[in-house]
């Protein structure tokens, strides 16, 4: 069956050849039924009914048309059948003479190249005999020049051995002349090496003896010579290095010319020294002298770019050529022993390590000069250029690391500048604390508050934001992108989270927190309390709003991501909160004292016995509502209302009249049973709440007077206690007291205690009067409403 | 709570200020105080207190001449005390005075304690000065110190029913002083004694009734008493309106030696234990009371311990400075505290309402300064 489809194939591939008709009709009914199976084409195959099948059977196939097809239909096929036949035929005779055409024209071609392979032999042997020939001949000519050669290779021998002669008698005189005038030893020791060798081969003969003898005479002075030049101190370092190099050259002992150059070296790197530290004193000189008088003085010291520029040109070029020639003459010797080697690139070690440690300190001399003046960007600059150098030196030195020492000065460098800044931001605070002493002070006599207090606080806590922020940004400059030492880990970590976060930031902020404390324990001298309270409101700033914002500032802008190990946010805030609150709770002590000082005085002063029915409230109290009215405007500046205990402020004034009516209506009933009356105030007590006098209070208006307002009324009843009382004098304090709770519950939190404490004093100078009997309420409220 | 350490409350009838601890007596704890009322006779009473028994008994004088502001026991006889008292007179006049007292020899002390029938006082003599603030025993001798408001007045009591005034010193200052308050110092043969006017605290030497030193501020305000550690010369206790504690050396006025702010409102008395001289006793109008180891000024500063690890070796250890406890049990202002004479370990306070409230030291206090 596989054969059959192969036939299939190739017959269409025939068809395709011969027409393409054919084969589309071909394709035409496989395309038309892709999906056909190999058992449709079977099908097809065995159908013995296809005219165009191998299978076809005439017989069948005849049969089935007279079967089916009517007559004139058969007729038709027999004519369609015909004329297929004779296409079939002409077509298959117009390929039959196309291909005897083709076939002819190839036996042509093939007879061609036969005869053309024939002439090409023929010229090839005629070649090979040609090539022959031309072998010969060459051998020949060769054998001939021979003797010649030779002859010409042993004269032109002679010759440079006369040459040589020449120049080894001459040597002594060329010598001299080289040494002794025209000072190019170089040449010298050039021609000498090259002469030594024959020298010492053909010393046995008397006249190279002598040769010998003369020119070592004048070697030896041309060491000496060199040896000179090597500790002549104003020689050039080139110089140095070339009689360094000649005198190795004639074989002086390695070790011995190490030492001497060694020694040299020192030499000429403590001059340099020298130098710098000249410079030093010189600053030092100029200070003073800036200090003595303030002439202006021609600066004669380098400043620090100065100095830097001038330490790395001459001291550390010195260094680095330092090391490259005694690398080049010493250690890179491939002849030279290694013990030697060994030796001498220790010895190289220990003395620029020497001689960094003493610059280094030079180095950081200049700078702790330079900390308390100078530029920001000259000094990150000048570190910078330091910095550099010193890395390009490092690479020349593998097995020193002079960069630890670098980096070292970076830091403290980076260090003392923080320190700077701390100082300075801790002198701002300083300065604007006594500032807005001043303002304060001011303010209090215009006696007109107008929100002066917060316009001061504002400004204050702008300033001090500013300048942290000012400074912040200074110090940014150590880790600019262009600056080499900046993104070093040994230098970034520390300078942005211990240096920069804690040493500055979080120690200025404990600073400010400290001082603020120091205010509210009284150890300064007695303050403007006015100052108390926007020193808190400041610390309150601080605590909300300003750490957040600045340790994220600084966090942002000096990169720290490890925050491990750093002061969190939460600690610095609850300490500018404690001292807000000492400050505060001082701000109610310092007032609530004064107006106790003033009840206190006029308590004592009166005599409570002999005095005159009561016309009118004590001045005194007047004087106090005032003063609690000017405390409140003032904080209430600063800070917010806060929130009253809800109670109808009308109702409670009634209760208290209303309480006072019967009271009094009780005393005088009762007026001789003491028992009474205790066992009343002590009831009362019990379930009046406890009240705590000098209490904590929180950061608003109303709880801030209602510490005040019950400090002074304590005072009140602790100095009513001690007193003795008239009815009038009794009468008047009930006026007061009146009078006091008609204002004072408007400061407070709780009305109730005033109330409480009102009552207290009342009950207590009723305790206290030889004769009690309290005025008539109306009387009362005529009088206070007469004020 | 432990035991020891529930109070004993006692209540008075009437208001009161004056407390003082009896002297002179070596076996029973005895109390004497002194009410204020202006309405009704005055009363002294005698507080007995049994503390193993945690039991009181009482015995109630009468006091007619006026409100008691201030009451001394006598360090010579048991039985004598003085009073200070504002005697009233109709209509408007007050009189401030001290009279000497004598209870009687043999004592009824087994009054219940809600018997109220009083005895009577021996009146022995009034001191012989116009104003009386405040007085004060000699600890040795039969002598009294009396304060008017500008004067200091030293009386030869050795005839109890007349005193002779041996010197006496005014004070001489700017804006009218008043005097106050006034202690002796046991040291120096009992010749210096300390007053108290506005802030300043005065040292006088009675021999020469000058002024041997002054503390000009010693408080930021008032300055309400003062002590005088009675085992360590030089030292003295201050309190006052500004709510604190202060501790000073005589010898060096500018600068307090500590201070305590253990109280929320003006401190009225302050107490040295006089053996345990560490322990100091504050009461104030805070309604507290609070006691305190100030052992870093104390005559014993260090503590023996014993090193058993190394052969018993002794070391000296310094005792930290504390607060060992402060008592709430008062609801109206503490005027007055008061050791007992007895035993160290028992103190009483006196509040405004009449409360008087006996307390032990803490009982791990105690051993901790005992052991």
């Amino acid at each position: 069956m596989t054969e059959d489809i192969e036939r299939i194939k190739k017959k269409n591939l025939l068809l395709s050849y011969y027409n393409q008709d054919d084969l589309l009709a071909a394709g035409d009914s496989n395309r038309n039924l892709p999906a056909m199976s190999d058992s449709e084409v079977q099908i097809h195959l065995r159908d013995p009914y296809d005219i165009n099948s191998s299978s076809f059977e005439p017989d069948l196939f005849l049969k089935k048309l007279i079967k089916e097809k009517t007559l004139p239909e058969i007729m038709d096929f027999e004519n369609e059948v015909a004329k297929e036949t004779r296409r079939l035929d002409s077509e298959m005779q117009t390929l039959v003479s196309e291909n005897y055409n083709k076939f002819i024209s190839a036996t042509d071609t093939i007879r061609q190249m036969r005869s053309d392979f024939k002439k090409m032999e023929d010229e090839m042997e005629n070649l090979v005999s040609f090539m022959s020939d031309i072998t010969t001949f060459n051998d020949k000519i060769n054998t001939t020049f021979q003797p010649k050669r030779s002859e010409i290779s042993r004269l032109s021998g002679i010759n440079n051995l006369l040459k040589k002669l020449q120049f080894v008698f001459e040597l002594p005189a060329k010598l001299n002349e080289f040494v002794e005038k025209e000072h190019s030893y170089a040449k010298a020791v050039f021609y000498f090496t090259k002469a030594k060798k024959t020298l010492d081969h053909y010393k046995k003969m008397s006249t190279f003896k002598n040769i010998e003898n003369d020119c070592l005479l004048i070697i030896e002075n041309l060491k000496e010579k060199l040896y000179g030049r090597i500790d002549m101190s104003d020689s050039k370092p080139n110089d140095i290095l070339e009689s360094v190099d000649l005198l190795s050259q004639l074989g002086e002992p390695i070790e011995q010319l190490s030492t001497k150059y060694m020694n040299r070296i020192e030499k000429s790197l403590d001059q340099d020294l020298n130098a710098l530290k000249l410079d030093l004193d010189l600053l030092a000189i100029d200070q003073k002298n800036q200090k003595d008088n303030n002439s202006g003085k021609v600066q004669s010291a380098m400043d620090i770019l100065e100095f830097v520029d001038h330490g790395c040109n001459n001291f550390l070029a010195n260094l680095s050529s330092v090391i490259e020639s005694f690398t080049s003459l010493f250690l890179n010797q491939k002849n030279s022993d290694f013990k030697y080697t060994d030796e001498n690139e220790e010895k190289l070690n220990t003395l620029i390590r020497a001689y960094w440690l003493k610059y280094c300190d030079l180095v950081r001399i200049r700078f702790e000069v330079e900390q308390n003046l100078g530029e920001n960007t000259i000094i990150v600059r000048a570190v910078d250029r330091f910095y550099r150098r010193i890395q390009t030196i490092n690479k020349q030195i593998p097995n020193i690391d002079l960069s630890t020492e670098a980096s070292s000065i970076a830091l403290y460098v980076a260090h003392l500048r923080v320190n700077f800044y701390l100082e300075i931001l801790k002198s701002h605070f300083n300065e604007s604390l006594i500032d807005l002493r001043h303002q304060v002070a001011l303010i209090g006599t215009s006696n007109q508050p107008d929100k002066k207090l917060l316009n001061l606080h504002d400004s204050t806590f702008k300033s001090l934001t500013e300048q942290i922020k000012n400074v912040l940004s200074n110090l940014q400059a150590f880790i600019a992108s262009d600056i080499s030492f900046s993104a070093k880990v040994y230098f970034n970590e520390p300078f942005c989270k211990t240096y920069v976060r804690e040493n500055l930031l979080v120690a200025y902020l404990k600073f400010i927190a400290q001082t603020a404390n120091e205010y509210s324990n009284g150890s300064h001298d007695p303050v403007p309390s006015a100052l108390l309270l926007i020193l808190s409101r400041l610390c309150l700033e601080f605590e909300s709003v300003a750490i957040d914002y600045l340790l994220t500032l600084a966090d942002e802008q000096f990169f720290i991501n490890n925050k491990s190990g750093i002061t969190n946010k939460k600690e610095l805030g609850d300490l500018f909160r404690d001292s807000a609150k000492l400050l505060i709770n001082y701000y109610v002590k310092v007032r609530g004292i004064n107006i106790s000082q003033m009840i206190r005085k006029s308590v004592e002063t009166r005599d409570w016995l002999n005095t005159i029915e009561p016309r009118n409230v004590r001045a005194v109290m007047k004087r106090i509502v005032e003063d609690l009215t000017s405390i409140d405007l003032q904080v209430g500046e600063l800070f917010e209302a806060g929130i009253r205990k809800e109670k109808g402020s009308d109702s409670s004034r009634n209760t208290f009249m209303t309480r006072q009516t019967q009271r009094s209506a009780a005393w005088n009933l009762g007026a001789n049973s003491g028992v009474d009356s205790k066992l009343m105030s002590n009831i009362q007590k019990l379930f009046a709440e406890k009240i705590e006098i000098f209490s904590q209070v929180d950061f608003n208006k109303m709880s801030i007077l209602t510490g005040i307002v019950k400090i002074t009324l304590k005072t009140f009843l602790e100095c009513i206690r001690l007193k003795t009382f008239s009815k009038y004098g009794l009468q008047q304090i009930q006026v007061d007291c009146h009078y006091l709770q008609m204002y004072l519950w408007r400061f407070v939190n709780d009305e109730n205690l005033v109330f409480v404490l009102l009552e207290e004093i009342l009950n207590s100078s009723i305790n206290r009067c030889t004769d009690v009997q309290l005025m008539e309420s109306r009387v009362v409220e005529l009088i206070c409403e007469a004020v | 709570m432990l035991e020891d350490e529930i109070p004993f409350i006692y209540g008075l009838e009437y208001q009161s200020r004056a407390l003082c601890s009896q002297l002179n007596e070596t076996d029973i704890k005895r109390f004497l105080v002194g009410t204020q009322t202006l309405k009704n006779i005055n009363q002294v009473h005698l507080i007995e207190y049994d503390d193993e028994l945690n039991s009181l008994k009482k015995c109630i004088f009468e006091h007619k001449n006026g409100e008691i502001w201030q009451i001394g026991s006598s360090p010579q006889n048991k039985l004598q005390f003085f009073t200070c008292y504002n005697s009233f007179s109709p209509p408007n006049t007050i009189q401030t005075k001290c009279s000497i007292w004598e209870l009687p020899e043999v004592l009824d002390m087994s009054i219940p304690a809600d018997d109220s029938s009083h005895f009577s006082l021996k009146h022995l003599v009034d001191l012989p000065q116009q104003v009386c603030i405040s007085t004060i025993w000699e600890p040795n001798a039969k002598g009294v110190v009396s304060l008017s408001e500008n004067s200091i007045y030293y009386y030869d009591l050795i005839d109890s029913s007349e005193p002779k005034l041996i010197s006496s010193a005014k004070l001489e200052a700017k804006g009218q002083p008043k005097f106050t308050n006034c202690k002796w110092n046991s040291h120096h043969n009992n010749s210096q004694i300390a007053t108290c006017n506005d802030t300043a605290i005065r040292g006088w030497d009675l021999k020469s009734m000058k002024q041997c030193f002054v503390i000009e501020s010693s408080h930021n305000q008032f300055v309400r008493d003062i002590d005088f550690n009675p085992n360590k010369q030089y030292y003295l206790a201050s309190v006052g309106d500004d709510c604190k504690t202060k501790f000073w050396d005589i010898r060096k006025t500018n600068e307090s030696l500590k201070t305590l702010t253990n109280h929320s409102h003006w401190i009225w008395s302050v107490r040295y234990n006089s053996v345990h001289d560490q322990l100091v006793l504050t009461g104030s109008s805070d309604n507290k009371v609070a006691l305190s180891a100030i052992s870093s000024l104390s005559s014993e500063p260090f503590k023996t311990v014993v090193n058993e690890e190394n052969d018993n070796e002794t070391k000296l250890v310094a005792e930290p400075d504390k607060l060992v406890k402060i008592y709430e049990d008062h609801e109206d202002s503490v005027y007055s505290v008061e050791w007992s004479s007895v035993d160290p370990w028992i103190f009483a306070s006196l509040s405004y309402d009449g409360r008087l409230i006996i307390n032990k030291v803490p009982k791990e206090e105690k051993f901790r300064i005992l052991l």
